[in-house]
């Protein structure tokens, strides 16, 4: 084992997100970078017979020349033949195996997943390898997957939630490859054809691009053999450069109002926040939590006297390698929407003022005062702590972060979590919450039925 | 200092001080507090995270004719807090409680990090024992069951799960909304909660499930310094409901969006073991997975953009729900190939290569699920309180493998039979 490789395992050991969570010994745990350049993490977990894979390839929505290929590729890669099975083949295997198979695709990587009873997992890496690196690109299968995408992208257009979210992105990126649709536009799609396809493949599907997590009861050794055994034979290759653009954002509110088929009105707003490896990502992180999640979230107070007068209030925080928003969105009666606004806004720009611990309070009058802050480093622990559970979650955890984060340093969540001070979220809150350069998005019912 | 050294001492020092390990499935246990009480319990260190659970017998099944909404209405009640101190203890735990009623039982929960497990347990214990029935707190929970209940209305999916408990479960307390009716709230009172609660909230009528990284003694002395105002109570009598068919099990609806629903229900046998484990096979075969019975009609056909089957079980019954996202245009097509699809299956069964598939499909999603603490202890409680026992969870997939095909066969054609069917349609507003 390197240096280099021995540092990296105590960094993932204490690493910056999942932090201080994987405090097994170094006999549950190996991280092994293939001679290709593929990056390989084992851990073993072992409170139920299964073995959890994720494979991760770092090509996301961001590198989607024509809107939609991407997403299209995915789905070629889960559903189509590949050098020896056809769609139908595949999903028997599967099938008898008793795989759970899935894939994803974000702004930053795209992640295929597969589950197995721990008895079978010594099978997974080849049929990982056959899916991901031999695929065939049949004209006929492209074109049969192509209405399903668009249905999807119709779906998502028709959801007050995913619509407001795509538009919100595509607006407050506008100009950099994250405002690019992540599940395409159904004009483009049309027009990919295999030779894309493959393209695609082959300047991104290349070992040093991609990350393999498995959690669960396994024999490290074992199936850390079978894996350089399926993988070692492809060659290495650097995967094209893309130099990183910077992002652009809006110097003032953008306003954006549509309507749909709707009962009830949505006003979402997106805000720029710190990208994943901002110092600033862990107490935005309390922030949010504070703000949107647990009992009484603090934001329900931009609404008082009357608080109900919100159907529900969501928080939505996505820190991306390059960029991170922070989605608020509520529901409620479309007549208030107006007003909700202001009273949203001027809250928001009022939280870099507040008092969130004892600390700020002097005196007697300290006994009687909420602790907001421990409230929302005790919910962002719980959060993460939640995905130490499942083994699936681990592994994209793995994958996730090896994507992400920049170099090599040690950075402890958890310490992090506990360093953080009230003047630190109110540093923060002025940073990204006063400036007002964010999209406001009104979706409203149709005209007809709002007057009803 | 070398770096290295510095990062394997940030590695020693980041062992949390509860000594957490990984260990095999051992399998949970079970222990009696105060001679009364059972309390089931599985360790995992997975996370440093306790779920507590109170599963109380009755559920809508106790309601009294005329009262549905009552059994929803006493559960969310016990999780109000009237303390000001015991509001901020749960603020700044991060803790958060949940109530749930189902046919048999209602389920109270409390996640909180093991470390603040003392106090939130307290703060928990002090709702269930000593609540507040006052008419302003009944009447702002009924207001708030009556948003739950039009928010009901709105869901396409929910709407056609409540139209097939009436069809198949007609005459019990299962089918209808567990927030109840305009009408059945009205007839609510607070003396009605405070009498239905006292025949309920007793430790003969009640089990609690906890899964936690803590041990089992840990949990056992907080159990009993929290709960020791319980009242023992005597168990109450249960009856099991016997559900019959509707004679109208058919019915179709109308929005404006351009989407329709499609949505058949199978009437299932009560609750049993082999029940539980025919339900779960039945569940996957149809539509668990990649490579279901009903992903040709997704793949091949095209005909819908969404399929999922859902199971649910009740002592007196239970149900398979299949659920379909089509093109309004293609209603009609989609209706007959899942009919045809599932009465080539009630005639013709399975062959051996895919009852194998299934088998170890079922019990993949069955530990795929326990890996979850939070499901880990609902199913712990489940099995416990429905009569199986704990035993079960380790059982199941043992009862699983043992099942043979020809049983299976003929479970397939009793339960896909036609007099066992709900059709529920929803369609776009252009008529089609």
């Amino acid at each position: 084992m390197t240096g280099e490789c021995r540092k990296f395992i105590c960094a993932l050991f204490t690493m910056f997100c999942i932090g201080a969570l994987f405090s097994q010994s170094k006999d549950d745990f190996r991280f092994l970078t293939l001679k290709n350049g593929l990056r390989v993490v084992l851990q073993r977990k072992e409170t139920v017979p299964l073995a959890h894979f994720v494979f991760a390839v770092g090509i996301g929505s961001k590198d989607d020349g024509a809107a939609g290929s991407v997403h299209l590729l995915e789905h070629i890669l889960l559903f189509g033949s590949n050098r020896s099975l056809g769609p139908q083949g595949k999903m028997d295997a599967l099938r008898r195996l008793g795989a759970y198979f899935n894939a994803h695709t974000n702004l930053d990587y795209m992640s295929f997943e597969v589950s197995v009873g721990s008895n079978q997992s010594g099978k997974v890496p080849a049929l990982l390898h056959e899916n991901i690196f031999e695929p065939r690109f049949l004209e006929e299968e492209i074109a049969g997957e192509k209405p399903i995408i668009i249905e999807e992208i119709r779906q998502a257009e028709n959801d007050p939630r995913l619509l407001s979210t795509n538009l919100l992105l595509q607006t407050l990126f506008s100009g950099h490859p994250y405002g690019r649709p992540l599940l395409g536009q159904a004009e483009s799609i049309g027009t990919v054809g295999p030779a894309q396809l493959a393209d695609l493949h082959h300047r991104f599907f290349v070992p040093d691009n991609c990350v393999l997590a498995v959690v669960g009861r396994i024999d490290l050794e074992s199936l850390g053999r079978e894996i350089e055994t399926c993988f070692r034979s492809i060659p290495a290759a650097a995967r094209s450069a893309v130099d990183a653009i910077p992002v652009p954002l809006p110097g003032k509110k953008v306003e954006l109002e549509r309507t749909m088929d709707i009962d009830r009105g949505y006003l979402s707003l997106a805000i720029p926040a710190p990208h994943f490896n901002h110092e600033d990502r862990v107490p935005f992180s309390i922030l949010v939590q504070i703000l949107g999640r647990g009992r009484n979230p603090l934001l329900y107070r931009a609404f008082l006297p009357d608080p109900t007068i919100v159907d529900n209030l969501e928080l939505q925080y996505m820190s991306m390698k390059e960029a991170g928003v922070l989605i608020v969105r509520v529901t409620a009666a479309p007549k208030v929407l107006s007003s909700l606004e202001g009273r949203l806004i001027s809250f928001l720009r009022k939280v870099g003022q507040m008092n969130f611990s004892r600390e700020d309070v002097y005196g007697e009058e300290s006994l009687y005062v909420t602790d907001l802050l421990q409230g929302g480093k005790n919910l962002l622990q719980l959060a993460s702590e939640n995905s130490r559970e499942e083994g699936l979650r681990l592994a994209n955890a793995y994958a996730s972060v090896l994507f992400l984060r920049d170099g090599t340093d040690v950075v402890d969540f958890f310490e992090r979590i506990k360093k953080t001070k009230s003047t630190d979220l109110r540093r923060t809150a002025d940073r990204f919450l006063s400036r007002g350069n964010w999209v406001r998005l009104s979706l409203r019912p149709l005209p007809e039925k709002e007057a009803r | 200092m070398d770096k290295r050294l510095i990062l394997i001492g940030l590695m020693i020092f980041s062992l949390p001080v509860s000594g957490r390990t990984e260990t095999d499935f051992h399998g949970p246990v079970r222990f009696l507090l105060f001679g009364n009480l059972p309390v089931v319990f599985f360790q995992d260190g997975a996370s440093e995270v306790t779920h507590l659970q109170f599963f109380i017998g009755g559920g809508r099944s106790a309601e009294p004719v005329g009262k549905a909404g009552l059994a929803y209405l006493t559960t969310r009640l016990m999780l109000e807090i009237a303390d000001p101190d015991d509001t901020r203890t749960v603020i700044e735990s991060g803790a958060s409680f949940h109530c749930e009623v189902s046919g048999d039982y209602a389920r109270l929960s409390v996640r909180c990090l093991s470390a603040n497990l003392r106090p939130i347990a307290d703060v928990m214990a002090r709702g269930m024992t000593e609540p507040i029935f006052s008419s302003l707190r009944v009447s702002f929970i009924k207001e708030q069951m009556d948003s739950f209940r039009k928010l009901e209305e709105e869901s396409p999916e929910r709407k056609m799960d409540l139209f097939h408990g009436f069809a198949l479960h007609q005459g019990t307390n299962y089918s209808g909304s567990v927030f109840g009716s305009e009408e059945t709230l009205k007839s609510i009172k607070a003396k009605d909660v405070s009498q239905f609660y006292q025949s309920r909230v007793q430790m003969k009528n009640m089990v609690v499930a906890v899964c936690s990284d803590r041990p089992v003694t840990e949990i056992r002395e907080i159990l009993e310094w929290v709960l020791k105002k319980l009242p023992p109570g005597v168990a109450p009598e249960r009856s099991i409901p016997a559900p019959k068919p509707a004679e109208n099990r058919k019915a179709s609806d109308v929005r404006r969006k351009d989407e329709a629903y499609l949505s058949f229900a199978y009437s299932l046998p009560g609750f049993s073991c082999d029940a539980f484990v025919r339900m779960t096979l039945l569940d996957t075969l149809v539509g668990k997975g990649i490579g279901s019975r009903l992903w040709p009609l997704r793949t091949r056909l095209k005909l819908a953009y969404a399929i999922g089957t859902r199971s649910l079980m009740y002592s007196g019954g239970g149900m398979l729900i299949i659920n379909m996202k089509v093109a309004p245009a293609r209603l009609p097509e989609a209706r007959t190939a899942l009919l045809q699809e599932m009465t080539a299956l009630a005639d013709g069964g399975i062959g051996a290569d895919e009852f194998a598939a299934i088998k170890e499909l079922a019990v993949a999603d069955y530990w795929r699920q326990l890996e979850n603490k939070e499901t880990m202890a609902d199913t712990l409680g489940f099995f416990e309180i429905m009569g199986a026992g704990i035993e079960f969870i380790d059982r199941f997939p043992e009862v699983i493998a043992a099942l043979p095909l020809e049983s299976f066969n003929t479970y397939l054609r009793d339960i896909l039979d036609p007099s066992r069917l709900s059709e529920a349609f929803i369609s776009s507003g252009d008529g089609s």
